[in-house]
């Protein structure tokens, strides 16, 4: 008697799976609604807008200078590269200079919170996966960053240190120095990140190969940052589009290969040494003079378009604006590189089990904030 | 590929299918008609100037004043990688019921960021897969980056029987009080 006699037909069933919007794993609050056969995702449909305030419609009415510092808001792992997009969006459209020392400024802030949400991500990224010794590590090294932005800006998040046309305060007496500290410190410590994670074996077996974006997919869906790189797009704004005083520092854009976790993760270590090595060149060469242009009382845009991408943790961050001559924006739309980075991955689970999509989901990094605005 | 030499192969290869190809600040700006959209981005997309990354698309609200009948921009941006150079496709509609064809056919990103434009502007785009609301709920009524949304005409943000239909019934003065919290915490608290 065979084994079908004694228990009968057995089923293959459709299951649908929800996860979220309350899951640990998710990074916020996004929901998936998963449809499976037996332990293999079929569709994939992700919801989102747990976390939407239109920030677009809420610029459009509050004007320029009062919306500036909701733009922290957006993606709160990143912000100064949020305030710059915007700032650079206002300086296109209506011809502001900004002072050379401040442009300086801007980069080493941009890249000391680069390297502060990659920290971020290495060590929830570990947590997702179980290894949370590494969350401890990468938390211990963003500390004295938040602590620079404390003394540089008043706030460990949320900083609003990009104004239109400069930043808000020069550096403090002394913050150089600690700058450069805390930068040889946090790259002494990445070969510890390495033990922890690429040559761990546990880990590898889960992020190696796992959820691959192939670089045509990231080009079509309009990913960016370190998910493009990492699939082999090669594509910096830093570089290709460089805005600010980006020529004239040297640096590398680290590529991956095949574009699964592990190179998503691999890049992104690549990228805190880069910065690092960005942060030096620029205290070194740290020009003299003032860091803000003064506006008039009422800062007003002409018309026209004009477009301020910046190259954020996640990729291109941009505001787009149409001007009308008032305080406010006529249209601001933000271009968050989270979005187009999850509508990649809602493509991208198909076909992978279900033990993997917490793999891939924190393998790219998203901010809700980002994704809903 | 410099910016004029990306305009000109865009324009000769677009032929008659856009309106006009300019080589703007920020890089290429070509207009076309509405019905004509898919016919630009695709040539866009395949042609030697290779704009096969797509940024976003969104809209831009014109309402009627005066003479004028308002009008719905379009804007598509693009990039190409190896060209460093951008495009955007500006098209306009009517404000109302008039559908555009989709793009996301041609890019898979143009996917979310039509619906975002069709919960945000109210856009129809004829043959998208799944044209829902994607940052709002699904019950919110207008579109509220119009630029005649009034939000107070529509602040019926919560519909009880849509989504939570065992509290549909209005709350009594008397139930309301019975779900008060007890104890410690109703007098005070612990302090």
């Amino acid at each position: 008697m065979s084994a079908m006699d004694v228990i009968g037909d057995i089923h293959q069933e459709e299951m649908l799976i929800n996860m979220g919007p309350q899951h640990p794993s998710t990074h916020g609050v996004l929901r998936l609604v998963l449809r499976m056969r037996g332990e293999v995702i079929e569709e994939s449909r992700f919801v989102i807008g747990y976390l939407h305030r239109n920030h677009e419609k809420i610029s459009e009415q509050k004007g320029w200078i009062r919306a500036l510092p909701l733009t922290d808001r957006v993606d709160y792992l990143s912000p100064i590269t949020c305030e710059w997009a915007m700032a650079l969006a206002a300086e296109r459209l209506a011809g502001v200079e900004v002072p050379e020392r401040a442009e300086w400024l801007r980069v080493i802030a941009a890249e000391l919170y680069r390297i502060a949400s990659h920290l971020v991500f290495a060590g929830t990224f570990g947590t997702d996966l179980g290894a949370t010794t590494l969350f401890l590590y990468c938390f211990r090294e963003r500390e004295p960053i938040l602590d620079i932005f404390e003394k540089l800006t008043g706030q460990r998040m949320t900083c609003h240190y990009v104004r239109i046309g400069g930043v808000g305060w020069d550096l403090p007496p002394g913050l150089d120095d600690e700058i450069r500290r805390v930068v040889d410190v946090i790259e002494s410590r990445l070969p510890e990140y390495d033990d922890l994670f690429t040559n761990n074996r546990i880990l590898r077996a889960r992020v190696e190969g796992v959820g691959p974006v192939t670089a045509a997919k990231a080009r079509a869906f309009g990913a960016s940052g370190p998910v493009a790189r990492a699939s082999g797009v090669d594509f910096d704004l830093r570089r290709d589009d460089p805005y600010g005083v980006y020529s004239r520092f040297e640096f590398d854009i680290p590529l991956g290969q095949q574009g699964d976790c592990l190179d998503r993760f691999t890049v992104r270590l690549e990228e805190i040494r880069q910065s690092a090595r960005i942060i030096r060149q620029a205290l070194d060469g740290l020009p003299e003079g003032g860091v803000r242009t003064k506006l008039p009382a009422r800062f007003k845009t002409p018309e026209g378009v004009a477009y301020g991408a910046v190259e954020g943790a996640r990729g291109e961050i941009g505001y787009y604006a149409v001007g009308d001559g008032s305080e406010a924006p006529y249209r601001l739309k933000i271009r968050s590189p989270s979005f187009s980075n999850l509508a990649v991955i809602e493509d991208t689970l198909i076909g992978w089990k279900i033990a993997d999509v917490v793999a891939i989901l924190g393998s790219v990094d998203i901010v809700l904030g980002d994704v809903d605005r | 590929m410099t910016r004029d030499e990306a305009t000109g192969a865009v324009a000769t290869e677009l032929g008659g299918t856009a309106v006009s190809v300019e080589g703007g600040p920020t890089g290429l700006l070509v207009r076309c008609g509405a019905e004509r959209i898919a016919d630009v981005v695709r040539g866009l997309r395949d042609g030697s100037a290779c704009f096969d990354y797509f940024t976003f698309m969104t809209a831009v609200d014109y309402p009627p004043s005066g003479e004028d009948a308002g009008r719905l921009d379009l804007h598509y941006h693009l990039r190409s990688i190896p060209n460093k150079l951008t495009a955007v496709v500006v098209t306009s509609i009517p404000r109302d019921g008039v559908s555009v064809r989709t793009v996301s056919d041609l890019f898979a990103g143009a996917d979310w960021h039509e619906r975002e434009c069709y919960d945000l502007f109210g856009v129809v785009f004829a043959g998208h897969r799944n044209l829902t609301r994607i940052l709002l709920p699904d019950d919110w009524r207008g579109h509220p980056l119009r630029k005649d949304y009034r939000q107070e005409e529509n602040d019926l943000l919560y519909v009880p029987e849509s989504r939570w239909p065992e509290m549909a019934a209005p709350r009594t003065p008397e139930a309301a009080a019975a779900a008060q919290p007890k104890g410690k915490a109703a007098q005070g608290g612990a302090g």
